[in-house]
This record gives structure tokens, C-alpha cells and sequence, in this order.
């Protein structure tokens, strides 16, 4: 029954419980010795995958992630979570802060082709970025069909039936697989992998005691109310039991150069004080005086 | 004290290493307990005829459950092997803890040594590597073929498994449904089976 792959891209993001700091040069944001973790939206992306895999639709989970070594650990919580093995594309620190959508889609698109897989899984958008477009220039690249905002995911035989979250409301298609697949908030609730375990403990002698931290709280904790974190170590054993393949951009014939430059990185404008007026005829006056009206 | 609920067999357990790498909680309190997703030990434990007075080698025995189990429904000779140390340890305990005499075990990589005649060999949840995977092939079909041995692979459904040639000479014994608690200590796994090896 379960012939299905699946390719799960994640990214490693400035934890969005930071508080960002832009650099004085303007040339971007703090990163150094700055909390990172798994975009909250390649979070639901694995969950879909792993719950694809529980229903024994999907046979191969692969987790994959582009970037400096760091990325394992983000591989390592996808691995951890359920994924069964994993590819970093390693591409160091420098040239990795110039890595946008067209050249992770790029890598995606050939990863895809390489692993032979029926369903690429992405978030619909990175937290750090914003910018929305991966998954949609993955789609374009392999001359697969699309389903953006996926708020629902079921598969039907051959094919897969897409519930859309739109600015109308829903929207529903139907894919015909292989397809690209972006998911949105309300798709899942992503389990726990807890932070510590992650980080992947080394082997350590006999006696010696592991410090487990607490696990830390999770994007719109009030919208998806708490959630338990599940057991400690168990999983980074687990999830030393899968690969995780290291390769370059190269090996795979993807051109990373990027025609796009960051000009400047700036905080937005401080909040002024607004204006109190008394009546309806002194907002009137007010907004003319501006030009408003 | 941590148990492994294996069918309606209650087994105590102090620590499962799982793998390779594995982390010890400092004893004796708060021990870390990783449940098996390996089928074999509730097979054995509930059909001991496959086990009684034959003699049982356990490969890549971690917390020791399958080779318990071989015990505890009378095999006459067990040796479980695993070539992580710290499952040694824990393999040794486990015992202690469920009032057994403690098994022998062996610690180098038996596909390096030269073959023993088993009645029953059994490997649980060992085909997660494509290397490994096809040495461990290598190994039991001249087992089987020099001995006659009878091999029982549990796995839980791992995509190099299912994947890998030895698929062809495999015939399924039986499917169990992983416990809820399994099911939670390793995400994505949701069944465990147990099968025949007749190359």
C-alpha cells in the first residue's frame, strides 16, 4: 500500500521568541550566538509527513535542509519527529545568508527528482523571510502541480485532494502526484521533540548525568494552546539510528548564485505619538489640514 | 521501576540503548526507558514452542528483551550479541531485574567471527542501514544454508528494510499493532512485525 515518498524541506530560523537585532552596518540581523530552530510552518510540514506515514501512506519520510552545519540539528529534530533519514546540502555560513527561494528550489526541484519521491512538503512561507515562494518555485521547476496553504491534506489513490486556505475561505483541489505541497498554520499541531535531545548527546562514559532543560514554548501557544512535550532521550536515540547524508550544492548541479543583493537592513520607523482631536468636525479639519482629504 | 508491556507479559526493564550511541541517566534514579519496536520478544513469549530447549543467538540484543524473552519460554542455550558495550550493561541488569540468570553475551561484531550452529537466530530492528542490511543477508543465508538455522527478523517497517532484496525471501509471521507508549517514543512507527528468513 505505502509506495509514497516524501522530500520535507526545513529551514533554520532565528527562533521567533527572539527579539531581532539589526547589525549597526545595516547589512542584517544578529544572528551570532542567537537562538535558532525549525521554521514553525517546516514544523507542520514534517507533522503532515510523519501522520502520512502513521496511516502508512507514505513509506519515506526524507527531511532535508540547506545551509552551514547547524542544519543537522534542524535535521536532526525533523529525524526525531519521524522523519527516516536526512540530506543536508551543506553550504557554508557566508554563502548561505545569500541563499533565497529560486536556489533552494533549485535544490529542492533536483533532490526531488534524485530521491524519486511522489510529494515534496514545505512550509508555505519562512518566518525569517517571509517570502512565500519556494514551494511554489519547486512546483514550477519540476512541472508539478501545486497546493499552497494547505490546510488539509488527504490522499486519493493517484491522486491528492488539497483544502486551501484562501483570503475567500477554502478552497479545494485536487493534485494529480508527484505534486508540492505548502502547508499552513492550521494543517496540524506539530508534536515535541525537546530541544536538548536534539542537540544530539555524545556518547558519555558510564555514571556520568545528562541535564535536560525545559522545553521551550512554541509559535501561537495561545491560538494552539500547550502541548505536551513527549519523552526525553529516547528520541535523539532513535534518531541516531538515521542518516543523515551530507552533500554540496555542486554535487547535484545547482548553481547557488543569487541576482539578488541586499541593499539594507533596517529597524521599521519608531511609533509616533497619534493625535487626540474632540469632535468629528476636528478630525475633519485635522485630515484636511494634512492633505488626507 | 520501568516495564515493557510485551502482549499481556509484564517485563521489567532498567534501560534500553536502542543503538549505537546511547545516554545514560545517572542511577539509580530516573532511569530512561526506550521502548522496543521490535516484535520478536512478545512473539516468543507468546509461542514458546519456537524457543524451548533450542538453542537462541539474539543479534544487536540493545536492552536485551528478545533474548529475556527466549529465556523465559525455555531456550536451552542463548547468547545475545551486540557490539555496543553499554548494552552489554543493560542487558545484564535487565536480567537481574527480571530474576534471571544473567546470559551470555558477546560484544564483538559477530559477522566478523567465524559461524556457531543456532537452531534460531533473531534480529530485531537491525536492517535501518543499506551496509548493514546487506551484510546481515550475507550472513544469515550461510547460516542457513550451513546449519539450517531458523531466522526470525522483527522490524518495524523501516524504509531500508522494505526497500532491500532479502524482502524476496521473507514471509510474514505475524503483525503486531505498536502500544500507545511505542508509538510516542518513536514517531512515525505504528506496527511491528516478525518474520520468517527462507532464502
Amino acid at each position: 500500500m505505502a509506495e509514497l515518498r516524501a522530500l520535507v524541506g526545513v529551514k533554520r530560523v532565528i527562533d521567533f521568541a527572539v527579539k531581532i537585532r539589526v547589525k549597526p552596518d545595516k547589512s542584517g540581523v544578529v544572528t551570532d550566538g542567537v537562538k535558532h530552530s525549525m521554521n514553525p510552518f517546516c514544523e507542520i510540514a514534517v507533522e503532515e509527513a510523519v501522520r502520512l506515514k502513521e496511516k502508512k501512506l507514505v513509506k519515506e519520510v526524507i527531511a532535508v535542509s540547506c545551509g552551514p552545519s547547524q542544519c543537522q540539528e534542524t535535521i536532526r529534530t525533523a529525524l526525531a519527529m519521524g522523519a527516516d533519514r536526512g540530506i543536508h546540502v551543506e553550504v557554508p555560513a557566508a554563502e548561505a545568508e545569500r541563499l533565497g527561494p529560486l536556489q533552494v528550489a533549485r535544490v529542492l526541484a533536483k533532490l526531488a527528482e534524485k530521491e524519486k519521491v511522489n510529494l515534496v512538503l514545505l512550509g508555505k512561507q519562512a518566518i525569517d523571510d517571509d517570502c512565500n515562494q519556494t514551494g511554489q518555485m519547486t512546483a514550477g521547476l519540476l512541472d508539478w502541480p501545486q497546493g499552497t496553504f494547505a490546510s488539509q491534506v488527504t490522499l486519493e489513490g493517484d491522486k491528492l485532494k488539497v483544502e486551501r486556505e484562501i483570503d475567500g475561505g477554502l478552497e479545494t483541489i485536487r493534485l494529480k502526484l508527484p505534486a508540492v505541497v505548502t502547508a499552513d498554520l492550521r494543517l496540524n499541531e506539530p508534536r515535541y521533540a525537546t530541544l536538548p535531545n536534539i542537540m544530539g548527546a555524545e556518547v558519555q562514559s558510564l555514571g556520568t548525568g545528562l541535564q535536560l532543560e525545559l522545553p521551550w514554548a512554541r509559535l501561537g501557544e495561545a491560538e494552539r494552546g500547550l502541548r505536551q512535550p513527549l519523552s526525553q532521550s529516547s528520541h535523539v536515540q532513535k534518531a541516531k539510528k538515521k542518516k543523515i547524508e551530507v552533500i554540496k550544492a555542486g554535487d547535484l548541479g545547482v548553481d547557488l548564485t543569487s541576482k539578488i543583493s541586499v541593499v539594507s537592513v533596517e529597524d521599521p520607523p519608531q511609533r509616533t505619538a497619534g493625535v487626540k482631536v474632540e469632535t468629528t468636525e476636528d478630525l475633519v479639519a485635522k485630515l484636511r489640514e494634512v492633505g488626507r482629504i | 521501576m520501568a516495564t515493557l508491556e510485551v502482549g499481556n507479559r509484564t517485563i521489567g526493564f532498567l534501560l534500553d540503548t536502542g543503538i549505537t550511541y546511547s545516554v545514560l541517566t545517572s542511577f539509580p534514579a530516573d532511569v530512561c526507558l526506550v521502548v522496543g519496536v521490535d516484535g520478536n520478544p512478545r512473539y516468543l513469549l507468546d509461542n514458546p514452542d519456537v524457543v524451548r530447549g533450542r538453542s537462541v543467538l539474539d543479534i544487536g540484543s540493545g536492552c536485551g528483551a528478545t533474548a529475556i524473552a527466549a529465556k523465559m519460554s525455555g531456550a536451552s542455550r542463548i547468547l545475545a550479541n551486540d557490539i555496543d558495550p553499554i548494552a552489554g550493561l543493560a542487558i545484564t541488569l535487565n536480567c537481574e531485574l527480571n530474576k534471571l540468570d544473567p546470559v551470555p553475551i558477546l560484544t564483538r561484531n559477530i559477522l566478523n567471527l567465524e559461524q556457531d550452529k543456532w537452531e534460531l537466530v533473531v534480529l530485531g530492528d537491525m536492517f535501518y542501514d543499506e551496509d548493514l542490511a546487506d551484510s546481515l543477508h550475507q550472513w544469515l543465508k550461510n547460516c542457513f544454508w550451513t546449519y539450517g538455522t531458523r531466522v526470525l527478523i522483527g522490524d518495524p517497517g523501516r524504509p531500508q528494510f522494505s526497500g532491500h532484496n532479502i524482502q524476496h525471501q521473507l514471509h510474514k509471521v505475524v503483525e503486531y499493532s505498536l502500544p500507545e507508549p511505542t508509538r510516542q517514543e518513536n514517531n512515525g512507527l505504528t506496527t511491528s512485525t516478525v518474520w520468517d528468513f527462507r532464502p
